[in-house]
């Protein structure tokens, strides 16, 4: 819990014994003090004076030796889920939910994602998040993690412009992969956030039905639809091919509902859906998590330092009022005559 | 402290109620019978065979025809012994310098024992020893030397033992103490000197510092030290404290004085200056 710097300097403690046998105002002599009375408030200054001198002294000491409080974490039980959010940073995602730049107020669909990511993180402090992207290539962003600083400066961060493809099963894969030892007391989740799918080769599905079969990931897909695309959960019409290379995004949400982990896929065509969408996942994955708070170092020296300056202004006021008992202006002998 | 002012303690006198036994001429009444002013009894002639003293008319009616002689007192002299408690309280004072005062008594009541035909000694008390002594002597210049020795005095030690030694070893008869002190006493330890002097005719001088005994009331810290016993003590100095103090210290010299009273002893009591004058007068109305 409390620790110094240089413990060495504590050897030192001794001289806050000084006050003991060292008075800090001058004497003056006055003869036979036990018969002479003595008052309470005299008694309570006097002990006052040595304590402040001791404690002084003393607070000087642990201040050099740079006391602080050590730092470390806590565990602590709270409702949350580990949480890797898979975020599309392909270029559609830079426009807006009607498929154009966006222009004056318009929000773009990756600005309105991280707004409403922002706000998701914010109301779950008990959530441990990682954060990766892809979009040609799949990319580890932050690591789970449970500071949110760190996960609101990451997803600020994902500002960028976009690039052009979509690798959306390599990306599930890093996603997956993200989950460590630490998240096995809690649940873990996969969020994935995109506004298409690409073809998710044969052997990255082989690869993902064993990675979801190991890590047991809920997941959820998020689908910023833009206006006009179809529907993930449409069937085509009877005569329209139903292929992954003509409507990826629903063969992808075959496959998820394939891979046999909880999943759900939310639809949303404007950010007030996103909204709705990610506050319905929130509900889903509150659930009883065991992580670790920090705790901070703190630093106490400046503390001790403050007592020690205030005990020494306390003593110079002492000194301030240092009178002699009776001035000493001895008269000559003799009356003059 | 020039030694001229030592002339002004030429008009001390001191008269003793008791009469000393003792041949030695001198000042006082003797109990001794033989020449001198004071009538004293009636004796047969065989008895005191000093024929040019018959008292004609007490032997004309006496039935027997016994030759009586008048009788009268001699008069004889004693020693001056200042007891001087030189104990580290001495050397305290605000507004007094108590070791001066102490210099200066004890020179003049040399100078005055001197003048008087009286013989004088001292002894100079610290804590338990005897820093300073003088034989009985009856010496010219004894004064201006002892307000050098006196002032030049270190006091130091605690407590009265050492006086309560030297008053004992003092002779019984024929002497007058003059037992000059601070009386930075308790009563129990007045009462064992007093005690220790008993049957012996006592003036004590009591050395009072008015600064000491009401301490001004301003508000702030001080320190004091007891030189005796080297107790240390910060007080906080206030009005109310102030004149706590005073009235303590008010209460605790009544309490001497009736102790003193207790010894048929009144002390003569100096503050801060000695005025010589009233220190003659004072001495004309003890009882000793």
């Amino acid at each position: 819990m409390i620790g110094l710097d240089q413990p060495a300097v504590l050897f030192a403690l001794p001289v806050a014994m000084v006050p003991f046998f060292r008075r800090w105002l001058r004497s003056s002599s006055v003869p036979r003090l036990d018969l002479r009375p003595h008052d309470g408030a005299s008694r309570f200054v006097d002990r006052c004076l040595t304590l402040a001198g001791v404690i002084g002294l003393a607070a000087l000491v642990l201040g050099l030796a740079g006391l602080h409080l050590r730092g470390g974490s806590v565990p602590h039980q709270g409702m949350g889920t580990n949480l890797v959010l898979l975020i599309d940073r392909s270029s559609s995602m830079d426009e807006t939910f009607a498929g154009r730049a966006p222009s004056g107020d318009e929000e773009s669909k990756s600005a309105a994602a991280r707004r409403i990511l922002l706000d998701f993180i914010a109301q779950r402090p008990d959530d441990r998040v990682g954060i990766a992207a892809f979009s040609t290539a799949p990319l580890e962003v932050l690591p789970l993690t449970q500071s949110q600083s760190a996960v609101e400066a990451a997803i600020a961060a994902l500002d960028e412009r976009g690039l052009s493809q979509t690798d959306v099963g390599r990306g599930l894969a890093l996603a997956m992969g993200m989950m460590d030892d630490a998240t096995v007391t809690g649940s873990r989740a996969v969020l994935l956030v995109s506004d298409g799918a690409g073809v998710i080769a044969p052997e990255v599905q082989e690869v993902l039905a064993l990675l979801a079969a190991q890590q047991e990931v809920n997941l959820y897909w998020l689908y910023l639809r833009t206006e006009g695309a179809k529907s993930i959960f449409e069937a085509p019409a009877p005569g329209e091919p139903d292929d992954p290379r003509v409507r990826p995004e629903r063969h992808l949400h075959l496959f998820l509902q394939r891979l046999g982990q909880p999943y759900r896929a939310f639809e949303a065509d404007s950010p007030d859906a996103v909204a709705e969408a990610v506050e319905e996942i929130g509900k889903l994955e509150a659930r009883p998590i065991l992580t670790e708070h920090p705790v901070p170092r703190r630093d106490l020296a400046w503390l001790v330092y403050l007592l020690a300056a205030l005990l020494a202004g306390f003593l110079a006021l002492a000194r301030w009022l240092e009178r002699p008992f009776a001035p000493r202006a001895p008269l000559p002998p003799l009356v003059a005559s | 402290m020039s030694e001229g002012a030592l002339h002004l303690f030429d008009l001390l006198t001191w008269r003793l109620a008791r009469a000393l036994p003792g041949m030695r001429p001198g000042g006082h009444r003797g109990k001794m019978r033989g020449a001198g002013e004071t009538f004293a009894d009636l004796a047969p002639l065989i008895a005191h065979p000093d024929p040019r003293r018959i008292d004609v008319r007490r032997s004309l009616l006496d039935p027997f025809g016994t030759t009586f002689v008048r009788r009268f007192e001699t008069r004889t002299d004693l020693t001056l012994h200042v007891l001087l408690d030189a104990s580290a309280s001495l050397g305290t004072g605000a507004s007094s310098d108590r070791l001066g005062l102490a210099a200066l008594l004890a020179a003049g009541f040399a100078e005055a024992a001197w003048r008087g035909g009286d013989w004088y000694a001292l002894t100079a008390t610290a804590g338990e020893d005897v820093v300073d002594e003088i034989l009985p002597a009856r010496r010219r210049q004894l004064g201006a030397e002892l307000l050098e020795r006196i002032g030049a005095l270190r006091p130091g030690g605690e407590g009265v033992v050492g006086l309560e030694r030297a008053a004992m070893a003092l002779p019984a008869n024929r002497i007058l103490v003059v037992l000059i002190s601070d009386f930075e006493y308790s009563a129990d330890e007045l009462r064992r000197i007093l005690a220790a002097l008993e049957p012996r005719p006592v003036l004590p001088i009591w050395l009072r510092d008015g600064g000491l005994e009401a301490p001004a009331g301003r508000l702030g810290l001080a320190e004091i030290r007891d030189p005796e016993s080297g107790v240390r003590r910060t007080v906080l100095t206030t009005r109310k404290w102030a004149a706590q103090q005073a009235q303590a210290a008010a209460r605790h010299r009544a309490r001497l004085r009736s102790t003193f009273a207790e010894h048929d002893l009144a002390p003569i009591e100096i503050r801060d200056q000695l005025d010589v004058g009233a220190l003659a007068a004072a001495l004309e109305e003890v009882p000793l």
